[in-house]
């Protein structure tokens, strides 16, 4: 199939590309379907194609960018219609929030996007009390500004995907 | 908005399938116990006002919203096989 009118020109895709979010995005329900595109000269931030609206897209990114030690207890509810069999079929990306310098992007690590690998769907949840923000810095970032000279690890950890009943 | 006055222990019914309980009342704060069905997500009002709008901060038309990024620096998608 053919996408048009994306900033990346015209995109080819398969159907087994594509990922769903069948409530779409927090506050944005039309924005359903999604291609994750690698950004290579970016790396590690990718990029979440609209599908429903090409001129539309979302600068992502794995969390343990900005946390290392990021972690989401997910129960049942937050995994409804997910088929989740196990965490390991999980994967977890933030929407990124660029201003000016890419050292000054934040990532969303309150409203993280969980999707199931195999299936491609996935669902936008909402981590409440946890105390994370919604406009996180990058980790590395984070720490030269606590003064930290450590030059932290730049390759986004796996969050730990806490299992709770599922 | 309808306005209802409930005391402690007394709920209201939405629709069919919801039911809010006020649990318990001290001082200005109000605690509320809600029954619901599971596919329906309830949060703090503040909480989910923050995910809508960092979402639309984030929203990235290529025009200058959400700190766009210059078309230049992005390459092509590059397909391998077809």
């Amino acid at each position: 199939m053919d996408l048009r009118g994306t900033r990346f020109g015209n995109l080819e895709f398969t159907e087994q590309e594509v990922l769903e979010l069948p409530e779409g995005l927090v506050g944005l329900p039309k924005l359903k379907r999604f291609l994750i595109l690698d950004l290579a000269e970016q790396a590690p931030f990718r990029w979440l194609q609209s599908l429903d609206e090409p001129a539309v897209g979302f600068l992502i990114a794995e969390p343990g960018l900005f946390d290392p030690t990021y972690s989401l207890a997910l129960d049942d509810h937050d995994l409804r219609g997910l088929a989740v069999r196990s965490a390991t079929e999980l994967t977890v990306f933030v929407l990124c929030t660029r201003r000016g310098a890419w050292s000054a992007t934040t990532g969303n690590l309150l409203g993280p996007v969980v999707v199931h690998t195999e299936t491609r769907r996935g669902r936008q949840l909402i981590v409440e009390d946890a105390g994370y923000s919604t406009h996180a810095p990058l980790h590395q970032v984070a720490k030269e500004a606590a003064g930290g000279r450590q030059f932290a690890a730049h390759a986004g950890a796996e969050p730990i995907l806490r299992e709770s009943g599922v | 908005m309808l306005v209802l006055s409930r005391k402690r222990d007394q709920s209201i019914i939405v629709g069919e399938s919801i039911k809010i309980t006020v649990v318990d009342v001290r001082g200005d704060t109000v605690q509320l116990g809600i029954e619901a069905p599971r596919q329906i997500t309830i949060y703090r009002e503040e909480i989910y006002d923050a995910i809508r709008e960092a979402n639309q901060e984030a929203l990235d038309r290529g025009d200058g919203n959400g700190g766009a990024l210059p078309t230049a620096d992005l390459p092509r998608r590059k397909r391998g096989g077809d």
